[in-house]
């Protein structure tokens, strides 16, 4: 595929026309409770009356339908990938919740884990025209293409982190690899790109490589493309929940990282919400039920509830 | 290299119009954030770049923490500059929620009549700044006969030093003394026009950068010394950091 090609699905991937908003949870460990966010957001909002998709898009590890208490559906991505399934909206499975319908991941098809750009762009693509208000992503662990094109590719990307030092850096991880994967996709950037790979392939904590730092370098050199490198970065806003909170310390590592972040790369991180570690979370796993339905009186009801009225920009 | 903080109210990361208790919030927030056992920093950034991020949030919050000091720099930084009389009340000042409010300005104005405006209604805010602090202070208040008889200068006009003075870069220690000698005011006197005190008066003139107070104290009371000599505040205030700045770069012989 030429360059301009390439630059050309880029743009459908970053700025198509859609019918429906997408959400991506992602961050970068496994294990932190994306699937929870994603299960427990898509209910809250389908209970409030919106029509809601939610997207297993962790392709070789699904398992949201498990999350939101129905058997493997039969129909998955992998089945449309592989032209077995020609209409993408068969793959729709309406879930025990009115309103909310799952389409479900691979079920460890070899090779959909490495989707293709065209396969991701189509995807997109459908996923963007689907009959829905909201679709939400849930996204796999690590930092593969895939899961950093859902995520960038979405109207908004959420990032799901516990208050403990492994997911933490992996979460800087993740948004060093999304910040660089989104800069390269522009193509106006084009010419300055040498100088973007070479701050963002040095390691983290290295003196002298921040973003912020390439930034200023960029503008100093040409103020021009500075601007240009600024008003992109200006739109990379990610969404932080942080989960199992056991104490006001674990609440407030969520306004540190919004600001590390600030320092560190230059974004503007939206903190917005936290979830109490709560035993009720396991509890409702083992019985293969959604929190929200198992357990309406957890505290973790009014912790999604504020969570999503701050998605939804309602105060 | 992190971010660069333009003023104290980005170090803190709060809002140049917030309220005290914000201030205070945020100082904590940011203290939580930058110390060394704060799980945030895991991976990121080094000791050392946090202990100069937490350098910076103490004298940020040392200055913005205290009504009256954060009042002088915002006069100083040009932040805040419209407030309410009542805003220089010293009681309503500590409150927690004290908070400066910026005037509603007249957008169909002329930009001429618009400037000229706010220049009037600055002039009135200052008048009447002086008669509060004045009248909270003593009984009654400050006249302006005795306001000349205190800031005005009396000395044989030199026009070859009046040259120097306007042709002048860079402001000294030494330079600023020269000038002050020159306009008749002694130290004692500055003293009394500026309440800085003689000590750091004498700082300022001898370029002492050790004894020199943080930069925004130099900097406020170099604008004040500079103000009362009838000299471009402004101005002198940045050039004499600037050449302090310098000094401090400059390796000890």
């Amino acid at each position: 595929m030429n360059l301009s090609q390439q630059l050309n699905d880029n743009n459908t991937l970053l700025g198509q026309q859609r019918r429906c908003k997408i959400w991506a949870i992602g961050g970068g460990k496994g294990g932190v409770g994306k699937s929870l966010v994603t299960a427990n957001t898509s209910i809250c909002l389908a209970l409030m009356g919106y029509k809601v998709v939610t997207v297993d898009l962790d392709l070789g590890g699904a398992n949201m339908h498990t999350c939101l208490g129905i058997p493997i559906p039969e129909k998955t991505l992998s089945d449309y990938i592989s032209k077995k399934v020609s209409n993408f909206s068969d793959l729709l499975v309406q879930t025990p919740v009115k309103n909310l319908s799952i389409i479900s991941g691979a079920q460890d098809e070899l090779g959909i884990a490495n989707l293709k750009q065209m396969h991701k762009n189509k995807i997109l693509s459908k996923l963007g025209s689907l009959d829905a208000d909201y679709v939400l992503l849930d996204l796999g662990a690590g930092t593969t293409f895939n899961t950093l094109d859902f995520f960038i590719s979405a109207d908004k990307g959420i990032l799901v982190i516990l208050p403990e030092p492994t997911s933490i850096e992996n979460t800087y991880r993740f948004i060093k690899s999304v910040y660089h994967r989104r800069l390269k996709m522009i193509e106006e950037l084009l010419d300055i790109q040498p100088l973007i790979n070479q701050a963002m392939n040095a390691k983290i904590n290295t003196p002298q490589s921040t973003p912020v730092d390439l930034v200023k370098r960029i503008s100093e050199i040409n103020p021009e493309m500075g601007m240009k490198l600024r008003a992109e970065i200006g739109k990379f806003k990610p969404q932080i929940i942080i989960n199992q909170i056991r104490n006001q310390q674990d609440i407030d590592i969520g306004f540190s990282i919004q600001s590390v972040c600030k320092r560190y790369f230059g974004i503007d991180m939206n903190y917005i919400g936290y979830l109490d570690y709560d035993s009720s979370v396991w509890q409702s796993v083992k019985k293969r039920r959604p929190l929200l339905m198992e357990f309406p009186n957890s505290r973790l009801v009014n912790n999604f509830d504020r969570i999503v009225h701050k998605l939804l920009e309602i105060d | 290299m992190m971010e660069e903080r333009n003023n104290y109210y980005e170090v803190l990361e709060v809002d140049p119009s917030a309220t005290l208790q914000e201030i205070h919030n945020a100082y904590v927030r940011a203290k939580n954030a930058y110390s060394g056992d704060s799980t945030a920093l895991y991976s990121l950034m080094s000791q050392e770049e946090c202990d100069k991020i937490l350098d910076q949030i103490e004298e940020a919050y040392s200055i913005l923490g205290i009504a009256e000091k954060r009042r002088e720099y915002d006069k100083a930084r040009g932040f805040n500059q419209s407030y309410t009389p009542e805003g220089f009340q010293e009681e309503y000042l500590n409150r927690p929620d004290y908070k400066p409010v910026k005037q509603e300005i007249d957008r169909s104005a002329s930009t001429r009549n618009f400037h000229d405006e706010i220049i009037q209604e600055n002039a009135r805010k200052e008048e009447f700044r002086y008669q509060q602090e004045h009248s909270s202070r003593t009984e009654s208040a400050v006249s302006k006969i005795q306001a000349v008889k205190k800031f005005g200068l009396t000395f044989e006009e030199d026009p070859v030093f009046e040259q120097e003075i306007e042709n002048c870069s860079e402001f000294t220690g030494e330079f600023l003394a020269r000038i002050r000698e020159y306009k008749g005011v002694s130290i004692e006197r500055m003293a009394d026009m500026t309440k800085i005190s003689k000590t750091y008066i004498k700082h300022i003139e001898a370029d002492d950068v050790e004894n020199l107070p943080a930069v925004v104290y130099t900097r406020g009371f170099v604008y004040q010394y500079a103000k009362c000599l009838k000299l471009n505040p402004e101005m002198v205030a940045t050039s004499y950091l600037h050449h302090i700045k310098r000094l401090k770069n400059q390796p000890a012989v």
